[in-house]
């Protein structure tokens, strides 16, 4: 229990960092827009929030932001902070929601702890805690600051599926009610939540498949699609998609499919071996036709636009190369790009090789909760090497199989040198105790000593007459330290990756180290202009990236953001900042734009700057203005992508070039290098000395890193 | 957030007001400021200034190059209206420059300026600046039909013509010019697609523009007929009104005492139209016809609150604005049934004719489409020879609230029946399961 | 068709050695899936409008179509699956179960 809580705080503290590192504040993109909604739902109640109609997004079109909100990360927030409230704790909603996330990774452990438990036994269950705690993976969606609904979803996601093998494993109604109330609240939380829903069919068929079905498990799946399905259609959000969607076709289809089977079953047991057989011919002819007449039915809903099909990300899990080839928007985004071997070392680090074993000894095992775990596993690495964001979702079942795997081999070889076992244990969860974060190896090798200390007399029961093999203590000590080393190294270098790689707020970027160390708060300046020096309905245009922020923190309209859900507007931005400032001027006039914005990266060597995303709103801007826009337009003639002195004609008089470099001759960048030299691209920018027809130049923040532009008014006297 | 739309609509009208132009003090329609190149325009063209004067107008006339000339310290304007009767002048001197003139027209101010052949490049670029390009220096209109045959007179440059602007707005009423108005000077070229350029007067069919000491080129690639424009009326996005004339002498007593007789003896007239004419152009440029005030753009829902901060879709709302005619400080209701309102977002939802109430009003009542997004009514009002009235009113139309959708439809019923019975059958379920004997075996 | 008559004997024959509790919840069984059955020719017939109480009225009928062979499945004593659990608590589930489910139902419909 101690060392369960000792684990909940070192996930939290970890996490820490960030806020240590930097300061308070949220963190990245779509955290803004969750705070944004959180102060709403604060400020004006529930029914406000249910029904709130955005007019400051997406200008002109508006969005229904009731209706397009996983809300469940911002009632939880809420909730927490009218509880403080209550208790006249005078707590900042804003630190509020910096800490959602290490609150719920603390419990993201905790309910780790309990799955761990249902796959072995408790020591199992606080190895996968202690592993929980701090795995890289969930690291980086979870730190002070992220509050972002991945938080929330992975705590939601564990629960449910442990809920759910609860539910198999008992066979209870409630049991099954609970998990439907935990796949309620991911359905709130994540559009992952369809994750679960064809996972748990899966489970199902892998179920049957393997002979393992039973009347347990028909209950709980029936229960929890029972009361799981109209639970979820209460998000507007998902309403009848729950019913329609082809993504939601298993977990409806498996509901089917089992009547079916079970009345099968009920009937073999009520007839004799003949009569069955002809009742099952009879069946399976019925069933041919049904399964026909339900495709077709399918189909001809699916054209009628009744039914939903598939979404572009969908497709993208089935077909890594989807979404390059149709969808240039859900490709643009980095978390949708395929994962790297370095990714899956840098994530996961231990448990990419303690997975195997894992895998190795579910099979073993081959209970109903590692027939889930498998399942889990391997649907949850396949999708995890398809987008790099799902790594979330597989880290767990990493760190899952990791503990099985080690507390495994921690009980086999302690079991060969039992006589020793009890002092290390001892002094390891001693030591876990007394280094605190620190001791991370401690605290993981405590978890996994404590089990073998407990599981001793089963173990040498077993291990103890077996004297074929002399040197078995050695070999176990041997295997005890290389376990106890890898678990150091997954905590010194869980650590080392959450204080480095993953508190960056991004909105705050610091260079250099020591007495070099440089802080970058330009995006913040620039907001705060926008919030201070613009009219209140002033209309930004700015890449979608920025939408979110600069709706929270300048509280000025936008035409799009990171809401990504039409891409015929986000199309249009694309293409206004393709072209020529003359044909730019007439979309932005169109738009009612006041105010362009752009990122550039040309002085601070910030490489994640508009140019470096330009070619992206070109590709999505010709899918949908291919007349208008083509991407080799903006290649060099050699075929480069380069802002030198071969940049294209295209390139160089899109107002993305333009508005980027204008001026960029009058400072000296790097010393030696002559005026106008892209740091980012490193290459003396081709075409400069440039003015502007429509555009003024109104705020460059202190690095250039924002540069605003206000878009002029058609001139007084003559027609343009 | 409320509040701060609230706040931009309210900012949004107050720009709007802003824009219109501003009314004039009672009976006086302005001070005007005649800038003449020569003093002998006194006396030759005493009967346009007495006419002006005639309106109303405070005429102060000064020579170029005068001492201490100004158009305003600071922004304290001395004269609300500009007539630069200088066509050779290369500078108008004191302190008022092109730049000054052009600014003049930017803060409001109107300006009428005519030239002739041979104007200065001054001149011309002021031409230009308001976008009436000028036909090159030593060309002239000619025009060897349509033109003044009276007293002998043998000059084809010397053109008569009557193809003015047809429009109330110009004239004032009814009435127009007796006889054709004779025109020496310079053609301009308008362009066809020119927002703001109203040509007032154009040559005759049989006009054309041409440097005699220059070939003609082979086709001629010269203004000619209806496409010279002889007087170009520019009215700028903020109402300042510009009359361009190619001609000083058409403003001249001369001009407006002459009979006209047309070199085809095909008709005679015992008056030129020029006095009509030339009065008109300077009263309309000098706001005194053809304004329009428009006020007080207002909507509502039908029966409800006025001026909402957001729509329903589907709501009936109304849409009304007040507008009026101003004629020399007679201010009487618009007559026009042409004004449009427009529901935009990104694209007109709805484009109708707004309906007058015949005591200025004008109004229309429509649904919201099903569409919800911030919409904006825009009334873009460009009728030629009136002020232009461009007013925008933003209003987000949200969808329905969760509780709004119609409810216990009647096609729904056998729904929530069977919900019904299937709660129904679950306690009778309960009932049964607890209290049938069956129950303790 | 000699064969599904003789079929429908046998079984109507080892029907009848079914505990009367458990007939009792068949009827149950049997009335939701005739409504959901009834619903669902009602949609076909006059269309999808109200979809969202469509699908509320036919969930409902489904949903306690299969919470109730559950619990049939549980107060049946030939099913060995479920020692852990006694016919009281097996109820004591399903009203829970169903209390929550007619709750969202009954949101989801208006």
């Amino acid at each position: 229990m101690a060392l369960l809580v000792l684990i909940w705080l070192w996930a939290f503290s970890i996490r820490l960092c960030s806020v240590l590192r930097y300061e308070s504040v949220i963190h990245e993109f779509d955290p803004y827009f969750n705070y944004r909604s959180t102060i709403k739902l604060v400020a004006e109640g529930f029914g406000e929030f249910w029904n709130w109609f955005d007019s400051d997004s997406w200008y002109p079109l508006g969005r229904v932001i009731g209706g397009t909100v996983y809300p469940g990360l911002m009632v939880t927030a809420a909730a927490i902070y009218r509880a403080l409230q209550a208790a006249t704790a005078t707590v900042k909603l804003r630190d509020v929601c910096v800490i959602m996330g290490p609150l719920f990774s603390g419990n993201t452990a905790l309910v780790a702890y309990y799955f761990g438990k249902e796959l072995k036994d408790p020591g199992c269950g606080l190895v996968a805690a202690a592993l929980m705690a701090v795995v890289p993976g969930y690291v980086s969606r979870s730190v002070a600051g992220s509050f972002d609904n991945e938080a929330v979803a992975i705590f939601a996601l564990l629960l449910t599926f442990y809920l759910f093998v609860r539910a198999v494993r008992l066979g209870s109604v409630a049991a099954a009610v609970a998990a439907a109330g935990g796949y309620l609240y991911m359905a709130s939380s994540w559009g992952a939540y369809v994750f679960i829903s064809n996972l748990i069919p899966m489970y199902i068929l892998a179920l049957i498949a393997t002979r393992r079905y039973h009347k347990r498990a028909y209950v709980a799946y029936t229960t929890f699609w029972a009361i799981g399905g109209p639970l979820a259609m209460l998000i507007r959000f998902i309403g009848s998609n729950h019913i329609t969607s082809h993504e939601l076709l298993a977990f409806n289809g498996l509901w089917l499919a089992l009547q079916a089977w079970e009345a099968l079953l009920w009937m073999r047991a009520r007839l004799s071996q003949r009569q069955f057989a002809a009742l099952v011919n009879l069946a399976v002819l019925g069933a041919v036709s049904a399964v026909g007449a339900l495709f077709g039915c399918i189909v001809l809903l699916t054209l009628t636009g009744r039914m939903t099909p598939w979404t572009g990300r969908f497709w993208t899990l089935l077909d890594p190369t989807y979404a390059k080839k149709y969808i240039p928007i859900i490709a643009s985004v980095s978390e949708h790009q395929p994962t790297t071997w370095a990714t899956y070392i840098f994530d996961l680090h231990l448990l990419v090789f303690t997975a195997p074993p894992g895998l190795y000894f579910a099979f073993r095992r081959g209970g109903d909760a590692h027939v889930f775990l498998l399942t889990f596993a391997l649907f949850a690495i396949y999708f995890s090497g398809i987008m790099v964001r799902l790594m979330l979702v597989a880290a767990p079942a990493f760190v899952l199989l990791g503990a099985l795997a080690l507390s495994e081999t921690m009980d086999k070889a302690a079991a060969d040198f039992r006589s020793d076992e009890e002092g290390v244990a001892a002094g390891d969860g001693g030591a876990a105790g007394a280094r605190g974060s620190d001791g991370g190896g401690g605290g993981g090798g405590g978890g996994g000593g404590g089990p073998a200390h407990r599981r001793d007399k089963k173990a040498t029961k077993r291990g103890q007459p077996d004297t074929r093999f002399p040197w078995r203590r050695e070999y176990g000590t041997a295997a005890l330290t290389v376990v106890l080393l890898g678990l150091w190294a997954y905590a010194r270098h869980a650590r080392w990756v959450t204080s480095e790689a993953y508190s960056s707020p991004s909105i705050v970027l610091i260079t250099g180290r020591g007495a070099n160390r440089y802080v970058l708060d330009d995006f913040r300046e620039a907001y705060y202009w926008l919030r201070h020096n613009t009219a209140p309905d002033a209309k930004i245009m700015s890449w979608w990236d920025y939408g979110y922020q600069i709706t929270q923190m300048a509280n000025r309209t936008v035409i799009v953001d990171n809401n990504t859900w039409n891409n015929t507007h986000i199309a249009t931005v694309g293409r206004a900042m393709a072209s020529d400032e003359d044909a730019a001027y007439d979309i932005m006039r169109r738009l009612d734009v006041d105010y362009a914005l752009v990122i550039f990266g040309g002085i601070s060597g910030y490489s994640g700057d508009d140019i470096n995303k330009f070619l992206w709103m070109v590709r999505i801007g010709s899918g949908v203005y291919p007349e208008h826009i083509q991407e080799k337009n903006y290649m060099s003639d050699k075929g480069d992508y380069t802002m030198g002195a071969d940049v294209s004609r295209a390139m160089s008089d899109s107002i993305m070039y333009r508005m980027s470099y204008y001026d960029f001759d009058k400072v000296m960048t790097e010393v030696g290098s002559g005026g106008a030299y892209d740091r980012v691209r490193n290459v003396a920018v081709g075409v400069t000395g440039f003015g502007l027809k429509h555009l003024d130049e109104a705020f460059t923040s202190e690095h250039w890193i924002v540069r605003i532009y206000k878009v002029r008014k058609p001139g007084n006297r003559k027609d343009r | 957030m409320a509040a701060s739309r609230a706040l931009s609509a309210l900012l949004m009208g107050l720009l709007a007001a802003a824009a219109l132009p501003a009314v004039r003090g009672g009976g006086r329609a302005g001070r005007v400021l005649a800038l003449i190149e020569a003093d002998g325009l006194r006396r030759s063209h005493s009967q346009f200034f007495k006419g002006l004067e005639a309106a109303g107008l405070e005429v102060d006339i000064k020579t170029v190059g005068e001492g201490g000339l100004a158009l305003r310290s600071y922004d304290d304007a001395f004269y609300d209206h500009l007539v630069l009767f200088a066509p050779q002048a290369t500078e108008l001197g004191g302190s008022i420059t092109k730049s000054e003139v052009l600014d003049f027209i930017d803060r409001g101010g109107n300006v009428l300026l005519a030239l002739a052949r041979g104007a200065s490049d001054l001149m011309r670029d002021l031409a230009a600046e308001v976008g009436v390009e000028v036909d090159a220096k030593g060309t002239a209109v000619f025009d060897h039909f349509s033109r003044q045959a009276a007293g002998g007179a043998e000059d084809a440059t010397l053109v008569a013509s009557a193809a003015w602007f047809d429009s109330d707005a110009l004239f004032g009423g009814a009435a127009r010019p007796e006889g054709p108005v004779l025109f020496r000077g310079v053609a301009q070229g308008v362009p066809a697609a020119s927002e703001l350029i109203t040509v007032a007067l154009s040559g005759e069919a049989t006009a054309y523009s041409h440097d005699p000491k220059k070939a003609m080129a082979e086709p001629p690639a010269l203004p000619v007929g209806g496409a010279a424009a002889l007087v170009s009326l520019v009215q700028a996005r903020n109402n300042a009104r510009v009359a361009v004339a190619g001609s000083l002498d058409m403003f001249a007593n001369e001009a407006f005492d002459a009979a006209v007789k047309l070199a085809d003896g095909s008709k005679s007239f015992t008056k030129s139209g020029n006095r009509a004419f030339a009065l008109a152009v300077a009263l309309w440029t000098f706001q005194q016809r053809g304004v329009l005030e428009a006020s007080a753009p207002r909507h509502r829902k039908v029966g409800g609150e006025a001026e909402p901060a957001l729509y329903r879709i589907n709501d009936e709302v109304e849409f009304a604005i007040d507008i009026f005619e101003v004629n020399g400080g007679e201010r009487k209701p618009y007559g026009g049934d042409d004004v449009q309102v427009s529901f935009v977002m990104l694209d007109p939802y709805l484009r109708q004719p707004l309906v007058p109430a015949g005591n200025g009003t004008f109004s229309l009542r429509f649904t919201v489409p099903d569409v919800y997004g911030v919409f904006k009514y825009a009334v873009d009002y460009r009728h030629a020879g009136y002020s232009y009235i461009a007013l925008q009113k933003v209003v987000p139309v949200r969808p329905f609230r969760h509780d709004e959708y119609e409810r216990f439809l009647v096609a729904a019923y056998p729904y929530y029946a069977s919900a019904a019975s299937t709660m129904a059958a679950f306690f009778v379920l309960g009932w049964a399961y607890l209290y049938s004997p069956a129950t303790t075996k | 068709m000699a064969e599904i008559g003789a079929i429908l004997r046998t079984f109507a024959d080892e029907y009848k050695k079914t505990p009367a509790k458990v007939k009792a919840l068949d009827a149950f069984i049997v009335y939701a899936l005739a409504t959901a059955g009834v619903q669902f020719l009602y949609m076909l017939l006059v269309g999808t409008f109200p979809f969202n109480s469509f699908l509320a009225g036919i969930l409902c009928s489904l949903a306690f179509f299969s919470l109730t062979v559950c619990l049939r499945m549980q107060i049946d004593p030939s099913n060995k699956d479920f020692s852990g659990i006694s016919p009281e608590r097996a109820f004591a589930d399903y009203v829970l179960a169903n209390a929550v489910l007619f709750l969202a139902v009954w949101n989801y419909m208006g």
